[in-house]
C-alpha cells in the first residue's frame, strides 16, 4: 500500500524554544558549527541525545563536543556501525525518535531512514531548521572541491536490469552545478527529468538552481525533458508526491528500465526522495545516487528563520 | 572581409525546422536509428571499421578522450545498429557482416556498490566475476533471441548452454527464455544481498558458476548448435570501462587473457579510465601486441590532420543535408562549408583586420604608442633606456616608429625596438635603422628583419593589438574550429552549436545566405572553451592539481604571449624533462593528459643545450580563448622541473606568480635581467633572434 503523503504532518516553529514542550526517547543530530544545528540541539528535550560527528565536516578532536559520536570513515556502513551500533543507542519500536536533518549530509539521513525501517519503526519525527540566511549569498558552497565521483547511497540500491534503453534519471536540482553536472553523466545515457525546489528557502535560490543547469546543459545532454517539475524546498513530504506523479507519467508513456533519483536540492526534499524510495521502490530497478564529496563546510549560514518538524511514517 | 559570398541557391532555403543542427553533442544521446543516420567514415581505406576490426579475434582496447567518438563507433558495432542495416533482420547482419556485436553499457552494472561494505576484497572480486557472468549472460540472451526462433526449445542446446553451471539449479529449465529468466532471478538474489550487506553486515552470495562459463559459453553453445551462427565472432562491446575501479577492471583484463573464440572484446574506456592493466592470474598484466591492441581514437585523428578535417567536414554537412529543401548534394555542401562563416581575408599587412586601429583612433594615441612613451620617459628617468638620456627623445622614437595606415607594421617596428633595448643597444640609432627597413617593407614587400618578425609573431602582434586597443580576439572560420577540437569530434560539435545558438540570439539566419557573425562566433566559441574546463570534473586532489596547474600554464603563456618581446611565437606549449619530475607531479601532468587539458606532441623537444628530447605538452586548443592563445602551436617554451612543479603543486600559486614575474621580467621593458628570487640555474635560452640571425 503506498501512502496519501500530503496526510503526514508537518509543523512550522517560529523558534527552536518552542521544542521544548516536547519530549523524545532518542534525539540525534549531525554536529556542526551551524548556529541553527546547536540552538535545536540545546532546546530539544530528550533521554537520550546524541551528536553525530561527520568526517566530511573536517572538523578536529578539540571541536566536537563530549556527547559526540565521531564516525571515522565516510561510507555510510560507517555510519551505521559507529552511529547506531555502537553508540548505545538501541533503537527500536517502542521508543520516540527524533532526528535533526539540518547537520546531517543527504547520504547519511537516508541511510539512518532505511536502518530505522530495518528495524521496523515505523513513526520518527524530523527536524529541519531554515536559516536566516547563507553567509555567501549565491555564492555559498556547500561542499569542498574535490568531487570523488557518483554512486549509490547504500541501502538504496537496487536491482537493475540489463536494458538500459530506457532509464530515467530525477535529479532534485540543487545549485551546486557541479554536482548536478557529475550526476547527470554518471547515467549520461539516461533521460533527465529536473525537480525544482520551488518555492525555494530564500528568494532568489530558486534562479540559483536553474541557472545553475543552463550551466550544465551539455552534461545533460539533450534528453532532457522540457516540462520541469516543482516542489517547494521545505516539504518532504510534496516532494514524495511528485515523484510518483513523475514517475507515473513517464511509466504511462513509456516503460522505465531503470530509475535514478538524485537528491541535489534541500534536505528536507532528500528526506522525500528518501521516503518515496522507501514506501514505493523497494524490489524495483531503483536507485538513489550521490555525488560524493570529500569536505563540505561545517558553517555556511546564519541566525534560524523557522524550523520545521515532520512526522514521518514509515512502511512497517 | 569577404564580401563576394556566393550564397545558396534559390529553392535550398532552410527547411521548416530551425532546431539547432548541432543540439545533440553525445552519441549516448542517439537513438539507434540516430546512430545509423548520423553515422560518416573518416577516409581512410576501411575507415573506422578497419580501424576496430569486429572480425578480428584479438581483443581491442578503445581509447579517447571524451567525445572522441568511442560511443558512436561501438554502438555502430552493436547488434541493434547491425539490425537496421539490414532490413531488421539480425540474422541476415550477421551474415553479411561477419560477426555479431553485443553492446554493453558497464555503468549500467551501479559497480561501485561491489565494494567496502565491512566486507573483504577477495569476497568482493568472487561477487563481482559472479554477477558480471550473470550480467552478460542475460544481455547475450538478449541480443539473440530473435536468431534462436524454433530451437528455443533445443535440448542440445540447452545441455550446453547450462553446463557451466557447478550445481543443479538449471537442471529443469526447458527454454532458452526459461534460462534468460533463471540468469534474472540469481541476479536479483545477488542484488540482494550486495544491497542489504552494509545494513546486515554480511554477504551470502552462492556462486554457482565458475568465471567465463557465461560469458564464453554462450557463445561457444550457439555457435555449435545454431547453424546461421556457426564460425560467427561474438564481440563483447563493453563501454564506459571508466566506470569498474581497479580490482574489477582486473577481471575484465582476465576474460581478454583468458578469451575463448568464438567470443573476443572491444574493450571502450576514456583515456583516464584505465586503472590497471593487472589480472587475477597472479597480477600478470596483459600484453598490447600479443594479448590485445590498442586504438587511440583521439590520437589517431589529431595524426591523420588533413584526413581528419575532411571526416569533420563529412560530418558536419550530414548535420545540416536536412536543413536544405530541396537536399543538396553533401559533397557541394561538405566543400562551401566554411562559407557559411564570416572570416577576415589576410594579406600580409593583414590590412582588413587592423583598420579598426586606423578607424578608432584618428584622434588619440593609439594605446601601444601610448604605452610606449609611458615606458621611455620612466626608463629615461631611470636611466635604463639604453642611448636615450631626455624625455625629449621619447616623441622623436615614436615618431619614427610611426606607419599611420599599417598597424601591423607598426607592431613589428616595436617588436624590434624591444628587441634592440633588449641587448642594450642605443634606442635611437635603432630606431633609425628600424625606420628605413619598414619604409622598405611598405614599399616592396619585403625587409630582413621585418619579414622574420612577420613571418613568426604576426598573429601574435595581431593578438596584442586587438588587447591593447580593446578588441575581442579573433577565434574565426570553421579551420580554426577544427583544428581546436585537436582529435575529439564532439568539441567541434560543442563549439558549432553555442555558435549557432548564439547566431540565432542575435536575429541571424546561420547556414543561410547570410554568414554566422564574428559576433555569434567569437562568443560561441568562448562559451565552447569555458564548458571545456568546467567539464572536466576530474576527481580527487590530483584532479585538482592537474587543473590548477593547466590555469597557471595558461596564464604563464598569455603573459609571454602579450609581453613587449615574447621569446616564442605562438607560444602554447611547453617542454620539461619528465623523469626528473617527482612521482607526484608527474602523475597529475599524466592526469591533465588524461582528461586532454594538455595534449602530449608525440617525438618531444630537443633541448638546445643538452640535445636530450624532452617531453612535450600543448594547452588543449579549445581552452586558448580563456587565455587569448594561439590555436595553432609553433613555440615552446622549456620549463625547469622546479617550474612544472611549482604549476602542479596545490598550495603554490604565490611561488608560481614569482614564476611568471621571473620569466615574464626578461621579455618586458625596461627588461630586467635580475629575478627577484631566483629559482635553480637554468640554461641560457637560445633567443629566435640572437646576434647571428640577421
Amino acid at each position: 500500500m503506498t501512502p496519501e503523503y500530503s496526510l503526514f504532518e508537518k509543523q512550522a516553529l517560529s523558534s527552536p524554544t518552542e521544542l521544548s514542550d516536547r519530549h523524545w526517547d532518542v534525539f540525534i543530530s549531525g554536529f556542526s558549527k551551524e548556529e541553527r544545528v546547536n540552538e535545536v540541539f540545546d532546546c530539544v528535550k530528550a533521554t537520550k541525545k546524541r551528536w553525530i560527528g561527520l568526517s566530511e565536516y573536517g572538523l578536529t578532536k578539540e571541536d566536537y563536543p563530549d556527547n559526540c559520536v565521531r564516525v571515522p570513515g565516510s561510507g555510510e556502513e560507517s555510519l551505521i556501525v559507529s552511529a547506531l551500533s555502537d553508540s548505545g543507542l538501541e533503537l527500536s519500536t517502542d521508543q520516540s525518535i527524533c532526528i535533526d536533518a539540518t547537520g546531517i549530509l543527504r547520504q547519511y539521513l537516508l541511510v539512518l531512514l532505511r536502518a530505522l525501517s530495518l528495524r521496523r519503526v515505523i513513526r520518527l519525527d524530523v527536524i529541519y531548521s531554515e536559516p536566516s540566511r547563507y553567509g555567501q549569498h549565491e555564492e555559498t558552497r556547500f561542499s569542498g572541491n574535490e568531487l570523488l565521483g557518483v554512486r549509490q547511497i547504500q541501502g538504496y540500491e537496487g536491482s537493475h536490469t540489463t536494458d538500459t534503453r530506457d532509464d530515467l534519471v530525477i535529479i532534485g536540482t540543487g545549485y551546486e552545478d557541479r554536482l548536478v553536472g557529475a550526476a547527470a553523466e554518471a547515467k549520461n545515457h539516461a533521460r533527465k527529468h529536473l525537480l525544482y525546489a520551488f518555492p525555494s528557502l530564500q528568494a532568489d535560490m530558486y534562479q540559483q538552481s536553474a541557472l545553475a543547469t543552463t550551466r550544465v546543459h551539455e552534461s545533460i545532454g539533450r534528453n532532457i525533458a522540457a516540462e520541469r517539475s516543482f516542489a517547494p524546498a521545505h516539504d518532504p513530504f510534496e516532494t514524495a508526491s511528485r515523484l510518483r506523479d513523475i514517475v507515473s507519467r513517464y511509466g504511462s508513456m513509456r516503460k522505465i528500465s531503470n530509475l535514478y533519483l538524485v537528491p541535489l536540492a534541500t534536505k528536507p526534499m532528500a528526506l522525500g526522495f528518501g521516503l518515496y524510495y522507501l514506501w514505493e521502490c523497494n524490489n524495483t530497478p531503483t536507485s538513489i545516487l550521490t555525488p560524493i564529496v570529500r569536505n563540505y563546510s561545517p558553517q555556511v549560514s546564519r541566525g534560524i528563520k523557522r524550523v520545521w518538524l515532520y512526522r514521518v511514517e514509515l512502511p512497517g | 572581409m569577404v564580401s563576394d559570398f556566393q550564397a545558396i541557391p534559390e529553392g535550398e532555403a532552410l527547411a521548416s525546422s530551425p532546431a539547432n543542427p548541432f543540439a545533440v553533442t553525445k552519441a549516448v544521446d542517439f537513438t539507434d536509428q540516430e546512430i545509423q543516420s548520423f553515422w560518416v567514415d573518416i577516409p581512410i581505406e576501411g575507415g573506422l571499421l578497419g580501424l576496430a576490426r569486429p572480425r578480428a579475434p584479438m581483443p581491442m582496447l578503445i581509447t579517447g578522450g571524451k567525445g572522441s567518438g568511442k560511443t558512436h563507433l561501438m554502438r555502430y558495432m552493436s547488434a541493434s545498429a547491425q539490425k537496421l542495416r539490414h532490413g531488421n533482420d539480425l540474422g541476415a547482419a550477421i551474415t553479411a557482416d561477419g560477426y555479431l556485436g553485443v553492446y554493453v553499457r558497464l555503468s549500467g552494472l551501479n559497480a561501485s556498490r561491489f565494494r567496502g561494505k565491512q566486507q573483504s576484497n577477495e569476497a568482493w572480486e568472487d561477487v563481482f566475476a559472479y554477477y558480471m557472468e550473470l550480467w552478460i549472460g542475460q544481455h547475450l540472451l538478449t541480443v539473440i533471441h530473435d536468431t534462436i526462433g524454433k530451437q528455443d526449445g533445443d535440448a542440445e542446446l540447452l545441455r550446453e548452454l547450462t553446463q557451466g553451471f557447478t550445481d543443479d539449479s538449471a537442471a529443469a529449465i526447458g527454454t532458452v527464455s526459461g534460462l534468460s529468466t533463471h540468469l534474472n532471478m540469481l541476479q536479483r538474489s545477488v542484488d540482494h544481498a550486495v544491497n542489504n550487506s552494509s545494513l546486515s553486515g554480511s554477504l551470502e552470495v552462492e556462486v554457482n558458476l565458475n568465471r567465463g562459463s557465461l560469458i564464453f559459453g554462450i557463445p561457444r553453445a550457439l555457435s555449435n548448435q545454431i547453424q546461421r551462427l556457426r564460425n560467427c565472432p561474438f564481440l563483447y562491446l563493453f563501454d564506459e570501462f571508466e566506470n569498474l575501479d581497479k580490482a574489477q577492471q582486473k577481471y575484465i583484463n582476465t576474460l581478454v587473457r583468458e578469451k575463448e573464440p568464438p567470443a573476443s572484446f572491444r574493450i571502450g574506456a576514456r583515456s583516464y579510465g584505465i586503472r590497471t592493466y593487472a589480472t587475477l592470474s597472479a597480477q600478470e598484466e596483459i600484453k598490447e601486441g600479443s594479448e590485445f591492441e590498442r586504438l587511440r581514437l583521439d590520437d589517431k585523428f589529431r595524426k591523420k590532420g588533413q584526413t581528419y578535417s575532411a571526416f569533420l567536414h563529412r560530418l558536419i554537412a550530414r548535420r545540416l543535408e536536412q536543413r536544405f529543401v530541396p537536399p543538396v548534394d553533401p559533397t557541394a555542401l561538405q566543400q562551401r562549408l566554411e562559407d557559411f562563416f564570416e572570416d577576415w581575408e589576410r594579406d600580409s599587412f593583414l590590412t582588413a583586420e587592423t583598420q579598426f586601429v586606423i578607424d578608432n583612433f584618428r584622434d588619440t594615441e593609439r594605446p601601444y604608442f601610448d604605452r610606449l612613451k609611458k615606458k621611455l620617459a620612466a626608463s629615461i628617468q631611470a636611466q635604463t633606456a639604453p642611448g636615450l638620456s631626455s624625455i625629449d627623445q621619447v616623441d622623436q622614437v615614436v615618431e619614427t616608429l610611426r606607419v599611420p595606415d599599417k598597424p601591423l607594421v607598426e607592431k613589428i617596428n616595436l617588436f624590434l625596438l624591444f628587441r634592440a633595448w633588449s641587448r642594450g643597444k642605443p634606442l635611437e640609432q635603432e630606431c633609425k635603422v628600424i625606420q628605413q627597413q619598414a619604409s622598405l617593407f611598405v614599399s616592396k614587400g619585403s625587409a630582413p628583419r621585418h619579414d622574420k618578425v612577420a613571418a613568426k609573431f604576426k598573429l601574435d602582434l595581431l593578438a596584442q593589438l586587438l588587447r591593447e586597443c580593446g578588441q575581442k580576439q579573433h577565434y574565426y572560420g570553421l579551420d580554426t574550429f577544427i583544428g581546436m577540437s585537436a582529435g575529439l569530434p564532439r568539441n567541434l560539435l560543442v563549439i558549432l552549436k553555442h555558435v549557432f545558438s548564439w547566431a540565432e540570439f542575435l536575429g541571424e539566419s546561420p547556414f543561410s545566405s547570410q554568414r554566422i557573425s564574428f559576433r555569434a562566433q567569437e562568443r560561441g566559441v568562448l562559451d565552447a572553451s569555458q564548458w571545456f574546463l568546467a567539464d572536466a570534473r576530474i576527481p580527487g586532489p590530483t584532479g585538482t592539481a592537474a587543473r590548477r596547474g593547466v590555469e597557471r600554464l595558461g596564464t604563464l603563456f598569455r603573459e609571454i604571449r602579450f609581453s613587449d618581446k615574447p621569446s616564442e611565437c605562438s607560444l602554447a606549449t611547453f617542454s620539461v624533462c619528465k623523469s626528473d619530475l617527482d612521482s607526484r607531479t608527474r602523475t597529475v601532468l599524466d592526469k591533465a593528459c588524461e582528461w586532454s587539458l594538455l595534449l602530449e606532441v608525440v617525438g618531444g623537444q630537443k633541448d638546445k643545450n643538452s640535445k636530450r628530447v624532452d617531453d612535450k605538452y600543448q594547452i588543449n586548443p579549445m581552452l586558448a580563448p580563456i587565455w587569448q592563445l594561439p590555436t595553432s602551436r609553433r613555440g615552446t617554451i622549456a620549463l625547469s622541473p622546479r617550474e612544472v612543479t611549482l604549476a602542479f603543486e596545490q598550495d603554490s600559486t604565490g611561488d608560481f606568480d614569482q614564476v611568471v614575474a621571473n620569466r615574464v621580467a626578461r621579455m618586458n621593458a625596461p627588461f630586467k635581467r635580475t629575478a627577484v628570487r631566483p629559482t635553480e640555474p637554468r640554461p641560457a635560452q637560445v633567443g629566435l633572434f640572437d646576434p647571428d640571425d640577421t
